[in-house]
Formats: structure tokens, sequence, C-alpha cells
């Protein structure tokens, strides 16, 4: 995966941002022309910000990759601006190989806009789904598990599943960036996560979605929906990254690594 | 014939006007400002023509207080005429004005009137919502610098940020 960074601007404000605000006034002129003319045919890419879509270029940029041949265009968004119908059209018009890793917080309006800062973006980010999978777009849905969130993961699989989501990926709350400034009321305890998260993976597989939880993929193919992390601040001294233990304990299918 | 003929008698006034020179509504609009101060009797005085005669509300109000309102209500009957042209003359330019006040207060589009929307490919770039905003153009407090700081006074107060909120909805924790 060809990671193209786009810095860290972005329209929403996530308490548990793991870019944290270093890069948040990075000026907007961004031109990664360069990144897209090193892509090789066949091979996968993923704009990755900050968030993609507040680029007026995004469009063009995802139809060079395309020209260049890439196998697949991974978009990770909040997916607000594909609210507006007309902009999913371009986006999906851009390349037939464009995928979208759409981050979806919570499965209420309280609950999701709480983690992003942002009124409104809610029903912006399930309507953005919604105008996604009506253009022919796919997109998974990733969702930071916090402690605010960690409880209710099969609610939000729900709304990703009503929302047109072929997967969904169960991301843990990193302690870094802002995180790591507020750890002990957005980094939930990975034991107290793990039952929930079973229910959500088994509610996820009836319905018939994929998942993805931390960097393992069930179908592996669910995994070709999300770009990953990206760009993060340096992990705290003594601070290992959060695993969140699912497969292989859960109702799963014993877990494949992500290809 | 003179177009205003003012009379005189005892403690009122009586004022004649032509419509040609003073329309029905400016008379109205005259005669409302006087409500408080002065007892008002608006009657056909003859073809096209109107008599207002008016006299002091205040106990004890004299022929000269009646003397004085009727030119007070001469001038006011002439600053009505003179507006009411105005209006007349810059009624699109004063309805743009305040259409454009209007759905100034009534702020964006909210995403629902975007749905009613039939917007078509030509507005695909478009951002009524203001969505493509960074959170820190859209929302952050403005931090003055100090070159600034002296221009701060003169300057209207910043927009309110949305308030960072502090505390989930179900920060139920974990401990």
């Amino acid at each position: 995966m060809r990671a193209i960074l786009l810095g860290m601007r972005c329209n929403n404000a996530c308490v548990f941002c793991a870019q944290g605000d270093g890069d948040a006034r990075a000026p907007a002129e961004v031109d990664p022309a360069g990144a897209i003319a090193a892509v090789e045919p066949g091979e996968s890419v993923a704009f990755q910000g900050g968030e993609p879509t507040i680029f007026a270029g995004l469009a063009a940029w995802i139809r060079a990759a395309d020209a260049r041949g890439a196998a697949r265009i991974v978009v990770q968004t909040n997916g607000r601006r594909l609210a507006y119908r007309a902009y999913a059209r371009a986006l999906g018009e851009a390349s037939e190989r464009l995928v979208l890793d759409v981050s979806l917080h919570g499965s209420t309006a309280p609950m999701h806009e709480y983690h992003t800062g942002v009124p409104g973006s809610f029903a912006q980010t399930v309507q953005g789904l919604r105008n996604a999978r009506a253009e022919g777009i796919r997109a998974g849905v990733t969702t930071v598990v916090t402690r605010s969130s960690f409880r209710h993961l099969a609610e939000i699989v729900r709304v990703a599943h009503a929302a047109g989501a072929l997967a969904i990926h169960f991301a843990p709350a990193e302690p870094s960036g802002r995180a790591a400034t507020n750890r002990p009321r957005i980094v939930p305890e990975a034991e107290m996560v793990l039952p929930h998260l079973q229910r959500a993976v088994a509610e996820a597989q009836r319905l018939g979605l994929g998942v993805q939880v931390g960097d393992r993929a069930t179908p592996s193919s669910a995994g070709e929906l999300f770009a990953g992390i990206g760009a993060v601040e340096p992990l705290p001294a003594g601070k290992a990254r959060v695993s969140l233990p699912v497969f292989g304990r859960g109702p799963g299918d014993g877990g494949r690594e992500q290809e | 014939m003179d177009e205003t003929k003012t009379m005189f008698d005892d403690r009122w006034a009586a004022i004649e006007l032509d419509e040609d020179l003073y329309s029905r509504d400016a008379v109205y609009g005259a005669a409302y400002v006087f409500l408080e101060r002065c007892y008002l009797f608006l009657e056909r005085a003859g073809d096209q023509r109107i008599r207002v005669r008016l006299r002091g509300r205040a106990a004890g109000s004299t022929g000269e207080d009646a003397r004085a309102l009727a030119g007070e209500l001469g001038n006011e009957l002439l600053a009505q005429a003179w507006r009411r042209r105005i209006a007349v003359d810059r009624r699109a330019f004063i309805e743009t004005i305040a259409a454009r006040a209007l759905a100034g207060a009534a702020g964006p589009p909210g995403l629902d009137d975007l749905l009613a929307m039939d917007i078509g490919d030509e507005t695909a770039f478009e951002d009524p919502l203001g969505i493509a905003m960074s959170w820190e153009e859209k929302y952050a407090k403005k931090k003055p610098d100090r070159a600034g700081a002296e221009e701060k006074a003169a300057d209207p107060a910043p927009e309110a940020p949305a308030a960072k909120p502090e505390a989930g909805p179900k920060d139920e924790g974990g401990g």
C-alpha cells in the first residue's frame, strides 16, 4: 500500500486523534503530484490526511492515480463531504477502483459528535455513506474504539450496515496525539472491550459485513477497504501500541492475516 | 384654490390637503406620529381633498398649542410623503437587502434542505454547508498576535467557537 499523505488539516477534531494538534495548521497548498507520479501499475494507493476531501484537487488526484494504473485507490475520509450527492458522484466517476475508508465513531449523533467535535457530522457521514453506495463506490467503516464507544460497537455495526458499508474496521485508540493527552478518558482497557468487540464481530458476520480488528481481517478481502492508521505522532516513551485480540478467541473464523 | 389651507378655531386647528400633493398613506402616517399628543380627525373636505382637525390632548391646551402642532404636522406630512417616494423608487433595492438579511439570519441550508435540492453535476464542488473547511478555520478561537493587540478593541467580537466537549455522552469509563 502506497500512502499519499496530504497533511493533517481536517474538518473534524477527534478527541482521540493520533495525529495530535501539531500540523493542524499546515498550509492548504498540498501537491501530491510527485507521489502520484511514483505510483506503479497494479499498486494499491491510499490518500490519507487529515481529511482528503477538504482539498479541491482530490477528484483530479484520484483520476491521476487511476491513470497510473493503480489497482486500488483508498481514500481515508470521514465521508462528510459526500453528503453532497454530486460530490460523491464526482469522486466515483474519477475511478472505478476507488474505495472509501469512512470513519464512524458512534451509533448515534451525540456519541459520534462527542468524538468528532463537530455538530451535525453524524448525519453528514451517514448520508455520505449512503451516497457512496448509491454511486457505486465501495466503502468500509473504521471505528476507533474508545471508552465512550466500546459498549456500543454492535450498534455501530448495525448503523454501518444500514448505511451501505461492506465491512467494518475496529481500531484501538492509540495512546498518541490527543489520545495521549487525555488517555484516562479515551483509551479503554482491552479486557473490558473484548466481550463487546466479540458481540460486534458476531453481529457484523450475521449481517454479512467483513470485519477487521487491528490489522487482521476476515474475510481477508475486507482489509482491501481500509487504509491503515496513516501518519501519527510518535508514541510517548514506554507506551506500546494497543492491540485488540479477538480473532481466535471470539466467534470469528479464527482470523487470517490481512493480505 | 389653495392646495393646502390651515384654519384655526379656539383650541382647534384644521389643515386641508390636496391628495395629489400628499397621498392618503402619507396623511395616515403623519397622523399616527401625533396620536400621543393630539386628538385628530380626518374628514373628506371635497373631491381629492382631506381635512385634518387636531387639538392638543393635554389639559389646558390652547389655540397656540394647536397652531404649533399644526406646524409640526405639516413638517411630518412632508417627511412622510418624501419617505414614501423613496420607498417606491427603491423598492427593488430594499427588497433585495431585506431578503439577504432574512437569508443570513436563517443560516446556511441544513442537510435536510440539501437532500431536498436537485444538485446537479455543475455544483459538485460547491460547499454550502462549509463541510470542506478545516475545523480550525470554522471553530477554533482566533489568537490575537501582539501587533494586532491594539486593533483588537476596534475589531468586532470573534465568532463564538463550537465548544469542544470535555466529557462524552456515555463516558462510562472502565474502572
